[in-house]
């Protein structure tokens, strides 16, 4: 199995016809198969989002074009920046992570391949669904971080901005689906001997973005439900002139927005980790200090998001601070950087064509980064805010940066997922084109933005110097569109004609390489022993093996349940979903609006059904015992009362809500009644999912498929029960105890 | 007139029963240090625990907390809560091997020390116990040895100086992280919220020349004044946290000696 192409090894069916072909791809469970799935997604829509920006580049070449209009401008940017973020950038490194991480720890598949199929289905059809909107007349358009009040129903009437909204809620659901399985795989699944301290950089960067994507997408998907409760339930969260906050948007937005650039930075440092030490023939240098820094990011990129605010006038307080904290990022990621760069020192390095996209990465990630440590002083922000300077700088990080590395990562692996080698004549010729393309198109934009060229406006006055850099800029954009084609030409032939590359075509580290390329179902026939960070090294050459040299800590786990860590991680992303949804709830009901609808709550009546919902808590308990202890009959009992009470609880909220509605009390009456109900019908849904997930357990007991030996399946639901309950508590106090008031 | 030289000169709270505290708790430490051998390490961070506990409770900083910002009384807890007791903890030398054989992991201390460090922290701000705070001194004498009693139950779980009684490296992570997710949210509670979490501050009476230079020369209105304290509560305090995550994930990734030895 060590030669055959793509389409041999990876078609298990015993009928090879084309038929059986397609339904195994798309009934695949294989985590090899739905990271090839992620990626090829990802590239046709990089094909869509970069006609976009071509189209976008062409309006710019010359002032005062009239190649599009302004309308279709603002579309086409807001397409451009939300497909590469959301449907190239994401699922692309998904996609790696899907296919590289169950390899890379020796394991055999992810902890839930069918979790792991839904999460990627969801991206395609997140994808359909946003480009549906083309044809309702018109696209999304408030760009990709779609400002309120520009996104609500006064400016946005079409439905462009609805289908933006639930697409990335579709896609966020798909995301931390995914980021969910890869935790539990990379806690659960490890080959034994590979510590968590011993693991792949790209699986230790993963498993932090991982956390990333699960903490930060519940605050885009809580600002996506309240967008949306405003814009068809006629609820003002986001509209100041209905005691709205626009504000907020943009709060809760870049509650999310700032974690998502580390999000689609990370997994390619972690490419660049594996790539560099392998072209350098060396370990990569302070292992430890890369891996910390990257815990260090993570962190602090939860607390930085209001540097994208200066201009919004927060008081100098807090610029101070944030400014503060912002910059200290630039500690970890220079760490990063010199590790690198002393990775490369002293090596014998050969300079294929990853390595090549991976030196361009850490040159252009570098000046990204700066012009980041720049935007971080908030006069600078004040001056080149919304400018083409903000362009060249995120694009440094995101294109120079992620995608550079994740094109490092392509050319390296590609030999793996395929067992053919690209060509590296055409390779450097895409190298090429893909480096000068890139910083002709960026590096002007620094000086049109310092010029003061505003961003997102269609076109531009005959200004002096204006016309030429951008004609610049708009050559480069084609050499890099050139680039894309070349390799998309080259992964063509290659996967036709290219060389067999064999199990270890570059004398790599990590465990990928001690498997066939590509590699079978069941991933290895035998796993070798991991005895330090570099198991394939060692392998192959035992004389000069790591652990005769330095030692690493040992493995050392203690197992845990996969069905129960799962539950654990969706319990923090759901956290995080309803601390913002409460926040809005307090911003909006201030102690001293004393007509509050508020007042008219019967805090006695709600009082006792909530303990009734907390006792279901405790009949759970008993239920779960019962299971654990095999009495059958005692766990139905207990499991039947819990759903009594949680549909008591349910239906108390019904007529609740019928009196509240009877006293003129809506979603669209006040910010108590939208914030009320939202706050309120979203603990309810979530009680009736558990409802829902209880009664399939009961059904599953009932019929005598639900034994002691499972019933950690019943904990992981308990687990989600009992923390649908203390949110209760916590919105019991807020709304009907009113504690913060 | 009351200047920027005089408050750093002239704050100074020379009759606070502080300095005799710091005193009285210096001569048993030495002689405990002395006796188990401490290292130069743990003497430092003793003189830093005592350093901060002056300096939350006999500096300037604690005249201007108990007299015209909030700001100030934010950062007198952060001092008292986070770096007297984490330090202190680190000063502790370790007891003789004999007495920390019993290898107990520490249980249920973990979620108590967890709730204490952070509900010290929300509960001394309920804005009704704030002002009792700088209304009586018997409840501001609690406040201080609550909050510093907070803060060594936060802190033993992780730096217990017998190390079988500390948390796993990676345990102790969440742990902090936990942590600074709970300062961080009041923190953001407080920097956004247009209540006064201790309208006492709002406009204090007393010392009109202080008042002056804080609200006039520093700029300080009492909205800038509650913004910085939630701030500090918010940013600061959580790279208290962060550094002890980092200095957890460095433990997790050493070898045990053991191990070494085995080679």
């Amino acid at each position: 199995m060590t030669t055959g192409s793509l389409a041999d090894t990876l078609s298990v069916e015993p009928e090879r016809t084309s038929e059986s072909l397609l339904l195994g791809w798309f009934s695949t469970v294989d985590h090899k198969r739905i990271g090839i799935l992620y990626i090829c997604t990802a590239l046709v829509f990089l094909l869509i989002g970069g006609a976009e920006a071509l189209a976008l580049r062409i309006q710019l070449a010359t002032p005062n074009n009239t190649f599009i209009g302004p309308s279709l401008f603002n579309q086409m940017f807001t397409m451009h920046g939300t497909t590469m973020v959301f449907l190239v950038g994401m699922p692309i490194l998904v996609g790696f992570a899907n296919y590289l991480v169950p390899l890379m720890i020796g394991a055999s598949d992810v902890a839930f391949p069918r979790l792991n199929a839904f999460g990627f289905w969801l991206v395609p059809f997140g994808g359909i669904l946003l480009h549906y909107s083309f044809l309702t007349g018109s696209a999304p358009n408030a760009g990709w971080f779609n400002y309120a009040p520009l996104s609500e129903h006064a400016y946005s009437s079409l439905q462009g901005v609805d289908y933006w909204l639930i697409a990335l809620l579709v896609l966020g659901i798909g995301s931390v689906s995914s980021a969910i399985n890869l935790i539990v795989t990379i806690v659960t699944c490890r080959a034994p001997g590979m510590s968590l301290q011993r693991v792949p950089l790209f699986v230790w960067m993963m498993f932090i973005t991982s956390f990333l994507i699960i903490l930060a997408i519940p605050a885009l998907n809580s600002a996506l439900v309240l967008l949306l409760i405003d814009r068809n339930l006629g609820a003002g969260f986001f509209e100041p002139s209905r005691g709205g906050s626009s504000l907020l948007w943009q709060h809760y937005f870049w509650i999310f927005g700032h974690p998502e650039v580390y999000i689609l930075a990370l997994p390619a440092f972690g490419m660049i980790s594996e790539v560099i030490p392998v072209f350098s023939r060396k370990p990569i240098y302070g292992y430890e200090l890369v891996a910390a820094s990257t815990l260090a990011i993570g962190i602090l990129s939860m607390g930085v998001w209001a540097h994208h605010m200066f201009a919004v006038g927060m008081g100098p307080a807090a610029d101070i601070f944030f400014a503060i904290s912002s910059l200290l990022i630039a500690i970890p990621t220079g760490i990063k950087v010199l590790n690198w760069t002393a990775t490369l020192w002293g090596g014998s390095i050969r300079l294929t064509t990853s390595m090549c996209f991976a030196i361009a990465f850490l040159i252009q990630f570098t000046i990204g980064g700066l012009t980041g440590v720049m935007f971080a002083v908030a006069p600078i922000d004040w001056q080149l805010t919304d400018t083409y300077f903000v362009v060249a700088h995120f694009h440094y990080v995101l294109f120079g940066g992620t995608i550079f590395g994740v094109f490092a990562g392509g050319f390296y692996w590609f030999p793996k997922m395929t067992g053919r080698m690209l060509n590296e004549r055409l390779g450097m010729v895409t190298f090429w084109l893909m480096v000068i393309g890139f910083n002709l198109t960026f590096f002007v934009q620094h000086f049109l933005g310092l010029m003061g060229m505003p961003r997102r406006t269609y076109t531009y006055g005959d200004h002096p110097g204006w016309h030429a850099l951008n004609a610049i800029s708009t050559y480069g954009a084609f050499f890099m569109g050139l680039g894309v084609l070349v390799f998309l030409w080259n992964a063509f032939q290659s996967l036709r004609r290219g060389e067999v590359a064999g199990d270890n075509p570059w004398d790599a580290f990590t465990l990928e390489w001690a498997t066939s390329s590509p590699p079978a179902v069941e991933n290895f026939a035998v796993v070798p022993p991991v005895k330090s960070r570099r198991p394939v090294w060692d392998l192959n050459h035992p004389d000069l093996a790591d652990w005769k040299t330095g030692r690493t800590p040992e493995d050392r786990r203690t197992p845990h349940s996969p069905a129960k860590l799962a539950s654990g991680s969706f319990i923090v992303s759901e956290a995080m979903f309803f601390l913002l949804l409460v926040s809005a709830y307090v911003v909006f009901n201030r102690a001293t609006d004393e007509h509050s609808a508020a007042h008219t709550l019967e805090v006695g009546r709600t009082g006792v059904f909530t303990f009734l919902l907390l006792a279901s808590s405790v009949t759970l308990w008993r239920a779960e015992r019962a299971l654990r202890s095999s009495d059958q009959a005692t766990f139905l009992k207990w499991l039947a009362l819990t759903l009594g009470l949680g549909a008591v609880f349910l239906v108390n909220q019904g007529i609740e809500y019928g009196g509240l509605l009877r006293h003129g009390v809506t979603i669209s009456s006040s910010m108590f009644g939208s914030t009320f109900f939202t706050v309120t019908a979203f603990h309810g849904l979530h009680v009736f999912a558990g409802l829902v997930a209880l009664g399939i357990m009961f059904v599953l007991g009932k019929r005598g498929r639900l034994t002691s030996d499972r019933s950690e399946v019943l904990s992981a639901i308990g687990y989600y029960w009992h923390f649908v309950d203390v949110v209760w508590i916590v919105v019991f106090s807020v709304i009907y105890l009113r504690v913060l008031a | 007139m009351m200047t920027n030289l005089r408050v750093f000169t002239e704050l100074w709270e020379w009759h606070s029963p502080a300095w005799w505290i710091a005193l009285a708790a210096t001569g048993p430490y030495l002689v405990l240090a002395l006796r188990r051998h401490a290292s130069w390490r743990q003497f430092g961070c003793f003189a830093v625990s005592a350093a901060a506990f002056l300096m939350a409770l006999a500096s300037p900083l604690a005249a201007l907390a108990s007299r015209v910002l909030f700001s100030a009384h934010m950062a007198q807890h952060l001092l008292l809560l986070l770096i007297v007791p984490l330090f202190a903890i680190l000063a502790w030398p370790s007891p003789e091997r004999g007495v920390a054989a019993a290898p107990s992991r520490p249980g249920g201390a973990v979620p108590l020390g967890w709730a204490a460090g952070v509900g010290a922290m929300w509960f001394w701000h309920i804005p009704a116990l704030c002002t009792a705070s700088m209304r009586s001194p018997l409840v501001f004498d609690a406040q201080i040895a609550s909050l510093m009693a907070a803060g060594a139950a936060f802190w033993w779980p992780v730096f217990s100086p017998i190390a079988a009684r500390r948390m796993q490296p990676h345990l102790a992570a969440m742990y902090l992280f936990a942590g600074c997710v709970g300062c961080s949210l009041l923190g953001i509670y407080i920097t956004f919220s247009p209540v006064s979490v201790c309208p006492l501050y709002d406009a204090p009476s007393g010392a009109s020349e202080l008042l002056n230079l804080v609200r006039n020369q520093w700029g300080f209105t009492h909205r800038i004044d509650q913004q910085v304290g939630g701030l500090l509560m918010w940013v600061p305090a959580c790279m208290v946290y962060l550094g002890a995550i980092l200095a957890m994930l460095g433990s997790w990734y050493r070898v045990p000696e053991q191990a070494r030895v085995n080679v």
